[in-house]
């Protein structure tokens, strides 16, 4: 790559010549991309992710940098009037946490709603959204964090934190002693399937339940898989035995993108990311899901048949668990409110809002999934779905990765959805 | 006249006939039916169970009373005026002046014009969404994503047409008659706002009604220059919930609206047009049609 | 004959005097102003970004960087693209799938439109009318509506395989919408007839009658008239209405992805779809929509050329 050489003496000369002959538009999108690329820096490109911050997993955790010119607000400070630009995963957050934050605080709350994450990236960092405060999932971080696009917290405003929140995210793998963020919500990625339509099949009789979209006969063009890049690839390598689902060696990628081959020439697997309701329809029987999703198809499935059937499977060892963050924008207008949002986020209420809502874990104390259950603020039946203390605790994380990993997580991605 | 005075041509066969009625059928019966759908009484939008307007309204998942639906059809209507107001005032004023450009300009003005006409509006929708996000220059710095970024990809998508439309009339009217309103003493720039403006207006309505229509349906640079959730049209919200998502008969009703919205723009452009030319005789039904179409 | 007429004498009130100069110096450039600017800004700059996305690179904090001056363009990305699009490659499957939808889909369009339209336009008599209206509503009415209504005719439980199995062509409902290239392809021709059709028929109603009394008075039979005259006076037009669902056929991706969803009937148009809203890869999504645009422009010269060339034989 020419890349140190763009950086210096090529990007001086170009400059010059552009400002001579006067382009702005050029000249100005130079200067952008040059202070895009300062954040880099020489070092192992195999262990370090954007802005050479080491890359973060359950066992190794990782300070992310601070910075002089990116400081945390100062304590003590009244929050502002809002409204309060609350930007996160459509259909997670109950309108109950969005009014009760209104009565309590007396801020306007004004949500809006990403698709997924991969699509509010891009939007972030090129600046057209303006967003308080973001649902961040924790591959993206040090994106963020390098590019300077979010701010520390000032834990003086998070008093539930501390109260609140698990011992094992106190201090957090991907973010230790949370400088930048606090929990999200957790839940888990495995199989669900209706057992009406597929009465023959339990995951208990086979030594690897993710082999069942290879084995299942009858099951072509009834099968459903996450149209994202690391819940598609991540459990297809969890199929093949990988246990790392960061894994960036060539040869699990390849196995993967193989198996998913294999899966279009035998089921003509659909992508998507509405698992819930073809679910719900029947027009699946089998899909990779997240356990929210049997949750969410109660909603949506027919009276004539009964919620029983929907069936989720994830193991307890080395279950894929997925969690996200709050983190608060840099040029936030509300930042002290943003913390607010933030402290409201991890307090019961909110919690038994969420799990009842949309059937997601969040991480404070007597909210873990056998709490939620015993006091009946959930379902018995949707015990599988809701991620348990022991998956949460052995359980294998999306994390982030370097630039050469990602690229080769894209290429994979994008061989899958080409079919080749 | 060797030939039967009502079929022109060659006679063919009458299975011919039974064919294009036939394609007439398969073209019109399913559009038919998802629009009968929305009047369906249960939940499903693949068996009859039924007629109820519940869907309609009435019931808190009824398309005008739920917020996502009204959400939706305000944003468009909103998008759609907009576009409307800007693509038919620029398409007119382009139409004028093109058809005065002579010289080397001419070539290389018609062939810009022309871009977003041929252009896949992937591309354009690309295109668009690429320079918002990497320039950071105005005009590109204060469009934002959403509202902003969709009316000026729709208005960029539209205006070509609303010129091919009003190009057409101006050639049918020919400088003659804004020359004699000049020789009977009119100041040029009165003449040419009493004369040509008078004259173009059939086509300028056309133009606006056209443009609206377009905007209405326009899904692909819309989606694509979006924001959020707050800037979902009708066919961005149909696009998303017609194989999984929220699918109730709603979702019908909402394509219904979408429908009707937009053939009673085309009908009453078509309508205006020779109501304000009844005393010319202008082209027929057909080349009519596709002057609207093309 | 009479419309022409009337045409033509307003026509004829055209003064000698040129019209431009009564008019003050620069009138006409302010006017357009607005008009050019705004081409200039939403059309020819973004058509220049897409290059320089393509020709960029991607930086260290995973952002792709365009690369605006036209010296230090890196072609690296487009030439990866190009070699991805040889058999083996990446976006193989995807350029195969394109190529025979598209092609499946036009055929499908002229055996179905070139008679529909033939009949409408020289036979239908009384008809006419009633038809012509009949094919500007679907015309009008939103694709992805008449999409969604296949969607509930082909679902498991529509109508469609409730007739099939009725009368005892299928023993159990067959998955329509689970991944099937025909379906693709049958929906593609469906939803682009309408724009195929119209300015088909418009130029086949320009055929002049006379032409065909005249082939028959030479004693060819009805057949004969049909190959030797109204054929070759078909081709242009077939042509022209070839290229207006070419266009926006090469960059579908929502029909596939609702008819099927499978990455087996990916199309190239959502590959650049997905790829160019963001990410590490958005050069790559340029790069194909680049490559894309440069075959459309390819394809569209070749037709310019040859239609110049026709109506410079035939004089019209």
């Amino acid at each position: 790559m020419n890349r140190a050489r763009r950086g210096t003496t090529a990007g001086l000369s170009r400059r010059a010549l552009l400002q001579g002959i006067g382009f702005g538009a050029g000249a100005l999108a130079l200067s952008a991309c040059a202070s895009r690329t300062e954040g880099s820096s020489a070092g192992n490109s195999a262990t370090q992710g954007p802005g050479g911050i080491e890359l973060a997993r359950p066992g190794s955790p990782v300070s992310l940098p601070l910075y002089d010119d990116n400081q945390a607000i100062k304590s003590g400070l009244n929050p502002e009037s809002g409204p309060l630009n609350v930007y996160c995963w459509t259909g997670t957050i109950p309108k109950k946490t969005f009014t009760s934050f209104e009565e309590k605080y007396g801020v306007e709350v004004r949500p809006t709603f990403y698709g997924a994450p991969d699509e509010a990236l891009p939007k972030i960092l090129a600046g057209s959204i303006n967003f308080d405060v973001y649902e961040c999932s924790m591959e993206q971080l040090p994106i963020f964090v390098a590019n300077k696009v979010i701010q520390p917290v000032n834990h003086s405003y998070l008093t539930s934190y501390k109260s609140n929140v698990w011992d094992s995210l106190q201090s957090p793998w991907y973010d230790a002693d949370a400088s930048y963020t606090t929990p999200g919500s957790y839940w888990n990625t495995g199989i669900a399937w209706r057992e009406d339509l597929l009465p023959d099949w339990d995951p208990a009789s086979m030594d690897n339940p993710y082999d069942v979209f290879w084995e299942l006969d009858g099951i072509a063009g009834k099968v459903q898989w996450y149209d994202y890049v690391r819940d598609g690839l991540g459990m297809m390598m969890m199929r093949n035995g990988v246990s790392d689902i960061n894994s960036t060696d060539q040869a699990d990628l390849d196995a993967a993108v193989d198996a998913f081959r294999e899966l279009i020439d035998r089921t003509r697997v659909r992508l998507g990311t509405d698992a819930y309701q073809t679910l719900a329809q029947g027009t699946n029987w089998i899909e990779q899901a997240w356990g929210a999703d049997i949750y969410f198809a109660e909603f949506y499935i027919p009276k004539e048949v009964d919620p029983k059937v929907l069936k989720f499977w994830a193991p307890d060892e080395g279950a894929i668990v997925t969690s996200d963050t709050w983190v608060i924008s840099r040029k936030a207008k509300n930042p002290v409110a943003a913390h607010l949002w933030m402290n409201h986020l991890l307090e019961r209420e909110h919690a038994v809002n969420m799990v009842q809502y949309s059937g997601l874990i969040t991480p404070i104390e007597g909210m873990e999934t056998e709490n939620v259950i015993a006091e009946g603020l959930m379902s018995e039946r949707l015990n599988t779905a809701l991620p348990s203390r022991q998956q949460i605790e052995n359980g294998v994380y999306h994390a982030p990765l370097s630039k050469e990993g990602e690229t080769a997580w894209q290429n994979a991605w994008l061989a899958v959805k080409s079919n080749a | 006249m060797t030939t039967d005075s009502k079929r022109k041509g060659i006679r063919l066969p009458r299975p011919l006939a039974i064919f294009v009625w036939a394609y007439m059928v398969w073209n019109l019966l399913p559009v038919v039916a998802a629009m009968a759908f929305s009047f369906n009484a249960t939940r499903s939008r693949s068996q009859w169970q039924g007629f109820s307007t519940q869907w309609w309204s009435g019931t808190p998942l009824s398309l005008f009373d739920n917020e996502e639906y009204t959400a939706a059809l305000k944003h468009s209507l909103e998008l759609a005026a907009m576009t409307t107001v800007i693509s038919t005032v620029l398409g007119t004023l382009l139409a004028l002046v093109v058809t005065r450009i002579r010289g080397v300009a001419k070539r290389p003005v018609n062939f810009i014009l022309m871009i977003p006409i041929v252009t896949p509006e992937l591309i354009l929708a690309v295109g668009l969404y690429l320079s918002l996000t990497f320039i950071t220059v105005w005009p590109f710095s204060v469009v934002e994503l959403g509202t902003p970024a969709q009316v000026v990809g729709q208005v960029t998508y539209t205006v070509g047409f609303v010129v091919v439309i009003i190009r057409g009339r101006i050639a049918v009217l020919g400088d003659g008659l804004e020359a004699a309103a000049r020789d009977l003493g009119a100041g040029p720039i009165a003449a040419l706002v009493l004369v040509l403006f008078r004259l173009l207006m059939p086509a300028v309505l056309v133009g606006a009604m056209i443009s609206f229509a377009f905007s209405i349906d326009n899904f692909v640079i819309t989606q694509y220059l979006s924001s959020d959730s707050s800037t979902v049209s009708i066919p961005m919200y149909l696009y998303t919930n017609a194989r999984g998502g929220n699918t109730t008969p709603a979702l019908n009703a909402l394509a219904t609206v979408l429908v009707v919205t937009t053939l009673l723009a085309v009908a009453l452009a078509s309508l205006l047009y020779r109501w304000a030319t009844r005393r010319e005789s202008v082209a027929s039904d057909v080349t009519g049609t596709v002057a609207l179409s093309a | 004959m009479a419309e022409r007429l009337a045409g033509r004498e307003v026509k004829r009130l055209r003064s000698r005097r040129d019209p431009d100069s009564a008019y003050p110096r620069g009138f006409w450039h302010a006017l357009g102003a607005p008009g050019f600017a705004w081409f200039a800004f939403w059309v020819l700059v973004p058509a220049y970004t897409i290059v320089a996305v393509s020709m960029g690179y991607v930086s260290d904090s995973m952002l792709p960087v365009p690369e605006w001056d036209p010296r230090y363009w890196n072609l690296e990305t487009l030439r990866m693209v190009l070699g991805e699009m040889a058999p083996g490659g990446v976006f193989a499957k995807v350029v195969t799938n394109t190529v025979t939808y598209v092609a499946g889909a036009m055929v499908l369009c002229v055996l179905v439109g070139y008679p529909v339209a033939y009949y409408i336009a020289k036979q239908a008599g009384r008809w006419k009318v009633l038809l012509i209206v009949l094919l500007t509503i679907p015309f009008w009415t939103s694709y992805l509506m008449r999409m969604l209504a296949w969607i509930g005719l082909l679902a498991t439980d529509g109508y469609v395989n409730r007739l099939l199995m009725g009368v005892g062509i299928l023993d159990g409902p067959y998955g329509w919408l689970e991944g099937q290239s025909f379906v693709v392809v049958i929906s593609l021709a469906y939803g682009y007839l309408p724009y195929f059709i119209l300015p088909l028929l418009a130029s086949l109603d320009r055929i002049d009658d006379r032409l065909i009394d005249a082939a028959k008075d030479l004693g060819l039979g009805k057949a004969g008239a049909f190959f030797k005259v109204i054929l070759p006076l078909s081709k242009m037009p077939l042509i022209a209405a070839c290229t207006v669902i070419l266009l926006p056929m090469c960059g579908d991706f929502y029909t596939t992805t609702l008819m099927s969803g499978s990455p087996a009937t990916a199309m190239i148009g959502n590959q650049i779809q997905v790829l160019a809203q963001g990410g590490p890869q958005q050069n790559v999504g340029a790069s194909l929509a680049l490559l894309l645009q440069l075959t459309l422009i390819l394809l569209l010269s070749f037709y310019l050329y040859a239609s110049s060339k026709s109506n410079k034989a035939v004089p019209a």
